[in-house]
Protein backbone atom coordinates (compact mmCIF):
# COMPACT_ATOMS: atom_id res chain seq x y z
CA UNK A 1 0.00 0.00 0.00
CA UNK A 2 1.15 3.70 -0.48
CA UNK A 3 -0.08 5.58 2.75
CA UNK A 4 -0.87 9.17 1.77
CA UNK A 5 -3.02 9.96 4.86
CA UNK A 6 -0.36 11.10 7.04
CA UNK A 7 -2.27 14.06 8.79
CA UNK A 8 -4.92 11.18 9.94
CA UNK A 9 -2.06 9.41 12.08
CA UNK A 10 1.25 8.41 10.36
CA UNK A 11 1.18 5.24 9.65
CA UNK A 12 4.82 4.18 9.33
CA UNK A 13 6.67 4.39 12.38
CA UNK A 14 10.46 4.73 13.61
CA UNK A 15 11.84 0.96 15.09
CA UNK A 16 12.88 3.21 17.94
CA UNK A 17 9.11 4.34 18.43
CA UNK A 18 7.98 0.42 18.25
CA UNK A 19 11.30 -0.70 20.47
CA UNK A 20 10.27 1.77 23.12
CA UNK A 21 6.67 1.10 23.37
CA UNK A 22 7.15 -2.94 23.10
CA UNK A 23 9.94 -2.56 26.07
CA UNK A 24 7.56 0.12 27.94
CA UNK A 25 4.56 -2.77 27.93
CA UNK A 26 6.57 -5.75 28.32
CA UNK A 27 8.80 -4.17 31.34
CA UNK A 28 7.41 -1.36 33.09
CA UNK A 29 3.94 0.28 32.28
CA UNK A 30 3.11 0.25 35.99
CA UNK A 31 1.25 3.34 36.90
CA UNK A 32 3.10 6.47 37.35
CA UNK A 33 2.91 8.61 39.68
CA UNK A 34 1.04 7.00 42.21
CA UNK A 35 2.71 3.55 43.76
CA UNK A 36 6.08 3.48 45.25
CA UNK A 37 7.34 -0.01 43.51
CA UNK A 38 9.89 -0.16 41.78
CA UNK A 39 8.32 -0.40 38.52
CA UNK A 40 5.84 2.27 39.17
CA UNK A 41 8.92 4.30 39.79
CA UNK A 42 10.46 3.46 36.32
CA UNK A 43 6.98 4.46 35.02
CA UNK A 44 6.71 7.68 36.85
CA UNK A 45 10.56 8.13 35.61
CA UNK A 46 9.54 7.51 31.72
CA UNK A 47 6.80 9.63 32.38
CA UNK A 48 8.81 12.76 33.37
CA UNK A 49 11.71 12.35 30.97
CA UNK A 50 8.56 12.58 28.38
CA UNK A 51 7.71 16.13 29.23
CA UNK A 52 11.38 16.74 29.08
CA UNK A 53 11.96 15.40 25.56
CA UNK A 54 8.87 17.43 24.66
CA UNK A 55 9.80 20.46 26.50
CA UNK A 56 12.68 20.41 25.12
CA UNK A 57 11.66 20.08 21.66
CA UNK A 58 9.74 23.35 21.77
CA UNK A 59 12.43 25.02 23.97
CA UNK A 60 10.77 25.37 27.11
CA UNK A 61 12.61 24.94 30.15
CA UNK A 62 9.05 24.13 32.37
CA UNK A 63 8.34 20.30 31.88
CA UNK A 64 6.30 20.49 34.34
CA UNK A 65 3.74 22.34 32.56
CA UNK A 66 3.25 19.84 29.60
CA UNK A 67 0.31 18.07 30.63
CA UNK A 68 -0.61 14.88 28.90
CA UNK A 69 -3.95 13.97 26.95
CA UNK A 70 -5.61 11.58 24.99
CA UNK A 71 -4.42 13.32 21.66
CA UNK A 72 -4.94 16.76 20.75
CA UNK A 73 -8.36 16.94 20.22
CA UNK A 74 -8.39 16.59 23.96
CA UNK A 75 -5.53 18.63 25.08
CA UNK A 76 -7.66 21.15 22.64
CA UNK A 77 -10.60 20.71 24.79
CA UNK A 78 -8.37 21.20 28.39
CA UNK A 79 -7.07 24.43 27.01
CA UNK A 80 -10.21 26.29 25.54
CA UNK A 81 -12.66 24.90 28.30
CA UNK A 82 -10.07 25.15 31.12
CA UNK A 83 -9.18 28.94 29.97
CA UNK A 84 -12.53 30.77 28.32
CA UNK A 85 -14.63 32.40 31.00
CA UNK A 86 -18.36 33.30 30.84
CA UNK A 87 -19.19 36.04 28.55
CA UNK A 88 -15.98 35.55 27.03
CA UNK A 89 -15.38 36.58 23.22
CA UNK A 90 -13.05 34.29 21.11
CA UNK A 91 -11.29 34.61 17.71
CA UNK A 92 -10.92 31.68 15.62
CA UNK A 93 -9.36 31.00 12.09
CA UNK A 94 -11.68 30.37 9.17
CA UNK A 95 -9.07 27.05 8.87
CA UNK A 96 -9.55 25.47 12.59
CA UNK A 97 -10.54 21.67 13.34
CA UNK A 98 -13.89 20.54 14.38
CA UNK A 99 -11.34 20.26 17.47
CA UNK A 100 -11.31 23.44 17.96
CA UNK A 101 -14.88 24.77 16.27
CA UNK A 102 -16.66 22.62 18.78
CA UNK A 103 -15.79 23.35 22.20
CA UNK A 104 -16.01 26.81 21.27
CA UNK A 105 -19.50 25.87 19.83
CA UNK A 106 -20.05 24.33 22.96
CA UNK A 107 -18.56 27.07 25.40
CA UNK A 108 -21.39 29.10 23.47
CA UNK A 109 -24.31 27.36 24.98
CA UNK A 110 -22.53 26.82 28.92
CA UNK A 111 -21.11 29.90 29.28
CA UNK A 112 -22.80 32.35 27.09
CA UNK A 113 -19.30 32.84 24.93
CA UNK A 114 -19.52 34.53 21.71
CA UNK A 115 -17.24 34.18 18.85
CA UNK A 116 -15.62 35.49 15.70
CA UNK A 117 -13.74 33.86 12.48
CA UNK A 118 -10.79 35.60 11.34
CA UNK A 119 -9.27 35.41 7.68
CA UNK A 120 -6.43 33.19 7.74
CA UNK A 121 -5.18 34.38 4.45
CA UNK A 122 -3.05 37.33 3.25
CA UNK A 123 -4.98 39.52 5.31
CA UNK A 124 -5.06 38.00 8.65
CA UNK A 125 -3.86 41.17 10.41
CA UNK A 126 -6.68 43.35 9.32
CA UNK A 127 -8.95 41.02 9.82
CA UNK A 128 -8.13 39.89 13.22
CA UNK A 129 -7.88 43.43 14.52
CA UNK A 130 -11.78 44.25 13.09
CA UNK A 131 -12.92 41.16 15.04
CA UNK A 132 -11.33 42.04 18.08
CA UNK A 133 -13.88 43.40 20.88
CA UNK A 134 -13.59 45.03 24.56
CA UNK A 135 -14.74 41.71 25.83
CA UNK A 136 -11.69 39.36 23.54
CA UNK A 137 -9.80 37.13 25.79
CA UNK A 138 -8.50 34.70 23.61
CA UNK A 139 -7.20 33.82 19.76
CA UNK A 140 -7.17 30.61 18.94
CA UNK A 141 -5.16 29.26 15.81
CA UNK A 142 -4.68 26.33 13.49
CA UNK A 143 -1.06 26.68 12.57
CA UNK A 144 -1.06 24.67 9.06
CA UNK A 145 -5.04 23.62 7.73
CA UNK A 146 -5.37 19.89 7.65
CA UNK A 147 -7.40 20.81 4.58
CA UNK A 148 -5.00 21.95 2.59
CA UNK A 149 -1.97 22.62 4.19
CA UNK A 150 -2.22 26.55 4.65
CA UNK A 151 0.03 27.91 7.09
CA UNK A 152 -1.13 30.60 9.65
CA UNK A 153 2.52 32.31 10.81
CA UNK A 154 3.05 31.56 14.66
CA UNK A 155 5.36 34.76 14.95
CA UNK A 156 2.19 36.89 13.09
CA UNK A 157 -0.31 35.40 15.93
CA UNK A 158 2.13 35.50 19.31
CA UNK A 159 2.74 39.04 18.13
CA UNK A 160 -1.36 40.05 17.71
CA UNK A 161 -1.95 38.28 20.83
CA UNK A 162 0.81 39.90 22.93
CA UNK A 163 0.25 43.31 21.31
CA UNK A 164 -3.56 42.80 22.23
CA UNK A 165 -2.59 41.06 25.49
CA UNK A 166 -5.18 38.37 24.42
CA UNK A 167 -4.09 34.48 25.74
CA UNK A 168 -3.36 32.27 22.16
CA UNK A 169 -4.01 28.91 22.01
CA UNK A 170 -2.74 27.07 18.91
CA UNK A 171 -3.29 23.82 17.30
CA UNK A 172 0.05 22.26 16.13
CA UNK A 173 -1.18 19.22 14.86
CA UNK A 174 -0.25 19.18 11.41
CA UNK A 175 2.89 21.57 11.38
CA UNK A 176 4.75 19.36 14.90
CA UNK A 177 7.25 17.59 13.74
CA UNK A 178 6.75 18.78 10.14
CA UNK A 179 8.97 22.47 10.61
CA UNK A 180 10.81 23.74 13.77
CA UNK A 181 8.32 25.13 16.93
CA UNK A 182 10.48 27.81 19.44
CA UNK A 183 7.93 28.71 22.14
CA UNK A 184 10.95 31.04 23.55
CA UNK A 185 10.95 32.87 20.55
CA UNK A 186 6.93 32.63 19.45
CA UNK A 187 5.25 32.62 22.78
CA UNK A 188 2.15 31.31 23.30
CA UNK A 189 -0.08 30.67 26.27
CA UNK A 190 -0.82 27.21 25.07
CA UNK A 191 0.10 25.11 22.52
CA UNK A 192 -1.64 21.38 22.07
CA UNK A 193 -0.48 18.65 19.51
CA UNK A 194 -0.80 14.96 19.02
CA UNK A 195 1.76 12.27 19.34
CA UNK A 196 0.30 9.95 16.63
CA UNK A 197 1.22 12.41 13.50
CA UNK A 198 4.33 14.19 12.72
CA UNK A 199 5.83 13.34 15.78
CA UNK A 200 5.54 9.50 14.96
CA UNK A 201 4.48 8.42 18.48
CA UNK A 202 1.40 6.07 19.02
CA UNK A 203 -2.23 6.51 18.82
CA UNK A 204 -3.29 7.12 22.50
CA UNK A 205 -1.56 10.44 23.21
CA UNK A 206 -0.89 14.26 22.71
CA UNK A 207 -0.29 16.76 25.14
CA UNK A 208 -0.83 20.70 25.80
CA UNK A 209 1.73 22.95 27.36
CA UNK A 210 1.01 26.16 28.86
CA UNK A 211 2.84 29.09 29.75
CA UNK A 212 1.51 29.42 32.96
CA UNK A 213 2.09 26.46 35.69
CA UNK A 214 -1.63 27.03 37.19
CA UNK A 215 -4.90 25.39 35.81
CA UNK A 216 -7.67 26.94 34.90
CA UNK A 217 -11.37 24.76 35.37
CA UNK A 218 -11.03 21.28 34.80
CA UNK A 219 -13.21 19.13 32.11
CA UNK A 220 -12.51 15.40 34.07
CA UNK A 221 -11.61 15.31 37.45
CA UNK A 222 -10.32 12.10 39.08
CA UNK A 223 -7.02 10.16 40.99
CA UNK A 224 -4.10 12.32 40.13
CA UNK A 225 -1.65 10.96 42.14
CA UNK A 226 -1.01 14.02 43.92
CA UNK A 227 -3.08 15.75 47.23
CA UNK A 228 -4.75 12.94 47.59
CA UNK A 229 -6.77 14.43 50.45
CA UNK A 230 -8.43 17.12 48.50
CA UNK A 231 -11.34 17.53 47.02
CA UNK A 232 -10.49 19.30 43.78
CA UNK A 233 -7.88 18.20 41.28
CA UNK A 234 -4.56 20.04 42.04
CA UNK A 235 -4.22 23.42 41.24
CA UNK A 236 -0.74 23.20 39.72
CA UNK A 237 0.72 21.95 35.97
CA UNK A 238 0.55 18.84 35.14
CA UNK A 239 -1.46 16.44 37.67
CA UNK A 240 -3.98 19.30 37.75
CA UNK A 241 -5.08 18.48 34.25
CA UNK A 242 -4.03 15.05 34.26
CA UNK A 243 -7.15 12.80 36.13
CA UNK A 244 -6.99 8.96 35.79
CA UNK A 245 -4.02 6.84 34.50
CA UNK A 246 -1.72 8.13 31.95
CA UNK A 247 -1.32 6.29 28.66
CA UNK A 248 2.25 5.32 29.90
CA UNK A 249 3.44 3.41 26.70
CA UNK A 250 2.01 5.75 24.39
CA UNK A 251 3.78 8.60 25.92
CA UNK A 252 7.20 6.59 26.40
CA UNK A 253 6.42 6.08 22.59
CA UNK A 254 6.11 9.88 22.06
CA UNK A 255 9.32 10.44 24.02
CA UNK A 256 11.09 7.92 21.23
CA UNK A 257 9.39 10.11 18.51
CA UNK A 258 10.92 13.29 19.18
CA UNK A 259 14.47 11.62 19.85
CA UNK A 260 14.05 9.95 15.95
CA UNK A 261 13.36 13.25 15.02
CA UNK A 262 15.86 14.83 16.83
CA UNK A 263 18.51 12.45 15.56
CA UNK A 264 17.31 13.06 12.06
CA UNK A 265 17.42 16.71 12.09
CA UNK A 266 14.38 18.74 11.86
CA UNK A 267 15.66 20.78 9.14
CA UNK A 268 16.25 17.89 7.32
CA UNK A 269 12.04 16.42 7.54
CA UNK A 270 10.90 19.40 6.48
CA UNK A 271 13.76 20.03 3.60
CA UNK A 272 12.18 16.25 2.77
CA UNK A 273 8.54 17.27 2.91
CA UNK A 274 8.75 20.33 1.25
CA UNK A 275 10.72 18.18 -2.08
CA UNK A 276 8.08 16.08 -2.00
CA UNK A 277 4.98 18.57 -1.95
CA UNK A 278 6.66 20.29 -4.50
CA UNK A 279 6.33 17.28 -6.99
CA UNK A 280 3.13 15.97 -6.06
CA UNK A 281 1.93 20.18 -6.48
CA UNK A 282 3.81 19.85 -9.70
CA UNK A 283 2.22 16.19 -10.81
CA UNK A 284 -1.45 17.31 -9.85
CA UNK A 285 -1.52 20.78 -11.35
CA UNK A 286 -0.63 18.92 -14.69
CA UNK A 287 -3.71 17.02 -14.86
CA UNK A 288 -6.40 18.28 -16.57
CA UNK A 289 -9.62 18.88 -14.41
CA UNK A 290 -7.93 18.18 -11.37
CA UNK A 291 -8.42 21.63 -9.28
CA UNK A 292 -6.05 21.59 -5.84
CA UNK A 293 -7.54 23.74 -2.50
CA UNK A 294 -4.21 25.35 -2.27
CA UNK A 295 -0.76 24.62 -3.22
CA UNK A 296 2.22 24.32 -0.30
CA UNK A 297 5.29 22.62 0.59
CA UNK A 298 3.79 21.30 4.24
CA UNK A 299 2.68 18.00 3.06
CA UNK A 300 -1.20 18.27 2.93
CA UNK A 301 -3.23 19.22 -0.03
CA UNK A 302 -6.48 18.48 -1.19
CA UNK A 303 -8.31 18.35 -4.38
CA UNK A 304 -11.15 17.57 -6.74
CA UNK A 305 -11.32 16.29 -9.96
CA UNK A 306 -14.07 17.23 -12.25
CA UNK A 307 -16.86 14.60 -12.71
CA UNK A 308 -15.67 12.85 -9.83
CA UNK A 309 -17.19 12.94 -5.72
CA UNK A 310 -13.97 12.55 -3.46
CA UNK A 311 -15.22 9.29 -1.94
CA UNK A 312 -15.51 7.84 -5.30
CA UNK A 313 -11.91 8.57 -6.06
CA UNK A 314 -10.36 7.81 -2.90
CA UNK A 315 -12.05 4.68 -3.10
CA UNK A 316 -11.11 3.97 -6.82
CA UNK A 317 -7.36 4.91 -5.16
CA UNK A 318 -7.51 2.55 -2.40
CA UNK A 319 -8.34 -0.25 -5.14
CA UNK A 320 -5.26 0.60 -6.64
CA UNK A 321 -3.22 0.68 -3.20
CA UNK A 322 -3.56 4.35 -2.12
CA UNK A 323 -4.42 5.40 1.00
CA UNK A 324 -6.05 8.84 0.99
CA UNK A 325 -8.99 10.72 2.69
CA UNK A 326 -11.97 12.01 0.98
CA UNK A 327 -15.01 14.02 2.29
CA UNK A 328 -15.60 17.18 4.91
CA UNK A 329 -12.00 16.30 6.98
CA UNK A 330 -13.79 17.58 10.21
CA UNK A 331 -13.22 21.15 8.89
CA UNK A 332 -16.40 22.92 7.73
CA UNK A 333 -14.94 25.80 7.98
CA UNK A 334 -11.99 25.06 5.91
CA UNK A 335 -14.14 23.70 3.13
CA UNK A 336 -16.48 26.48 3.23
CA UNK A 337 -13.39 28.86 2.38
CA UNK A 338 -12.60 26.41 -0.58
CA UNK A 339 -15.70 26.15 -1.66
CA UNK A 340 -15.76 22.44 -1.11
CA UNK A 341 -18.20 21.57 1.60
CA UNK A 342 -21.05 20.31 -0.30
CA UNK A 343 -18.68 17.23 -1.34
CA UNK A 344 -15.74 17.81 0.38
CA UNK A 345 -11.90 16.93 -1.38
CA UNK A 346 -9.73 13.72 -1.25
CA UNK A 347 -6.78 14.69 0.50
CA UNK A 348 -3.10 13.54 0.31
CA UNK A 349 -0.97 14.13 3.40
CA UNK A 350 3.30 13.15 3.53
CA UNK A 351 5.35 11.86 5.93
CA UNK A 352 9.04 12.17 6.04
CA UNK A 353 8.66 8.16 5.17
CA UNK A 354 7.04 8.73 1.80
CA UNK A 355 9.31 8.39 -1.84
CA UNK A 356 8.77 10.27 -4.83
CA UNK A 357 7.68 6.81 -5.83
CA UNK A 358 4.82 7.11 -3.86
CA UNK A 359 3.96 10.64 -5.24
CA UNK A 360 4.73 9.03 -9.24
CA UNK A 361 2.47 6.08 -8.67
CA UNK A 362 -0.71 8.34 -7.81
CA UNK A 363 0.09 10.53 -10.43
CA UNK A 364 0.11 7.39 -13.00
CA UNK A 365 -2.86 6.17 -10.75
CA UNK A 366 -4.87 9.63 -11.41
CA UNK A 367 -4.03 9.66 -15.29
CA UNK A 368 -4.78 6.18 -15.94
CA UNK A 369 -8.64 7.40 -14.45
CA UNK A 370 -8.34 10.53 -16.84
CA UNK B 1 20.59 5.53 50.59
CA UNK B 2 19.56 7.54 54.04
CA UNK B 3 20.04 11.16 54.28
CA UNK B 4 17.52 13.82 54.47
CA UNK B 5 14.28 13.50 52.08
CA UNK B 6 13.12 16.64 50.36
CA UNK B 7 9.17 16.71 49.50
CA UNK B 8 7.66 17.40 46.65
CA UNK B 9 3.92 17.92 45.55
CA UNK B 10 4.11 15.43 43.42
CA UNK B 11 6.27 12.74 41.34
CA UNK B 12 7.01 15.51 38.89
CA UNK B 13 8.45 18.06 40.84
CA UNK B 14 10.54 14.81 42.47
CA UNK B 15 11.68 14.20 39.38
CA UNK B 16 12.57 17.00 37.87
CA UNK B 17 14.61 18.08 41.48
CA UNK B 18 16.28 14.53 41.06
CA UNK B 19 17.51 15.93 37.43
CA UNK B 20 18.51 19.13 39.00
CA UNK B 21 20.55 17.48 41.86
CA UNK B 22 22.56 15.19 39.64
CA UNK B 23 22.96 18.02 37.16
CA UNK B 24 24.65 19.89 40.40
CA UNK B 25 26.74 16.78 41.30
CA UNK B 26 24.45 15.77 44.44
CA UNK B 27 23.43 11.91 43.97
CA UNK B 28 19.04 11.37 44.80
CA UNK B 29 16.83 9.06 44.64
CA UNK B 30 13.29 9.16 44.29
CA UNK B 31 11.46 7.56 46.80
CA UNK B 32 7.35 7.01 47.65
CA UNK B 33 6.68 7.71 51.63
CA UNK B 34 4.86 5.31 53.29
CA UNK B 35 3.27 8.16 55.02
CA UNK B 36 1.79 11.25 54.06
CA UNK B 37 3.85 14.43 55.68
CA UNK B 38 1.63 17.15 56.86
CA UNK B 39 1.33 18.36 53.76
CA UNK B 40 -0.21 15.55 51.57
CA UNK B 41 2.62 14.94 49.51
CA UNK B 42 4.06 11.38 49.00
CA UNK B 43 6.56 11.93 46.88
CA UNK B 44 10.38 13.04 47.91
CA UNK B 45 13.51 12.91 46.94
CA UNK B 46 16.31 11.60 48.94
CA UNK B 47 19.79 12.96 49.19
CA UNK B 48 23.25 12.79 51.34
CA UNK B 49 22.55 14.92 54.39
CA UNK B 50 25.87 17.13 53.48
CA UNK B 51 24.38 18.51 50.33
CA UNK B 52 21.21 19.73 52.12
CA UNK B 53 21.71 23.44 52.03
CA UNK B 54 22.94 23.06 48.40
CA UNK B 55 19.90 21.28 47.11
CA UNK B 56 17.95 24.27 49.06
CA UNK B 57 19.46 26.74 47.02
CA UNK B 58 18.81 25.02 43.69
CA UNK B 59 15.22 24.27 44.74
CA UNK B 60 14.96 28.19 45.31
CA UNK B 61 16.89 28.91 42.03
CA UNK B 62 14.46 27.20 40.10
CA UNK B 63 11.16 28.13 42.18
CA UNK B 64 10.64 24.46 42.90
CA UNK B 65 8.32 24.27 46.19
CA UNK B 66 8.92 21.50 48.67
CA UNK B 67 9.15 20.52 51.99
CA UNK B 68 11.48 18.94 54.59
CA UNK B 69 10.16 15.23 55.91
CA UNK B 70 11.80 14.48 59.23
CA UNK B 71 10.24 11.05 59.97
CA UNK B 72 10.69 7.48 58.84
CA UNK B 73 10.46 6.90 55.46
Amino acid sequence: MIYLDNAATTLIKPKCVIDAANKCIKHFAANPGRSGHRLAQMASEAVYECRSTVANFLNSEHEENVIFTLNATHALNVAIKGTVKENAHVLISDIEHNATLRPVIALTKTKNVSYSVYESGENIVESINKSIRPETTHIICNLVSNVSGREISLETISNIAQKHNLYLIADASQKIGHSKIDLKATPCDCLCAPAHKGLYGIQGAGFAIFKDNTRGETIMEGGSGADSKAPDMPRFLPEGYEAGTLPTPAIVALGAGIKFINKVGISKIEERIRVLSNALNERLKSIKGLTMTEENDLGVTSFNLCGFRSEGLAYYLNGHGICTRAGLHCAPLAHKLYGTDTYGSVRVSLSYFNKMGDIDYLYKTLKELV
Amino acid sequence: MRGTTILFKSSTYAYKAKKLFWRNGIEATVIKLNRKSAAGCEHGVDIPTENFYSAINILKKFGIEYSVYRGET
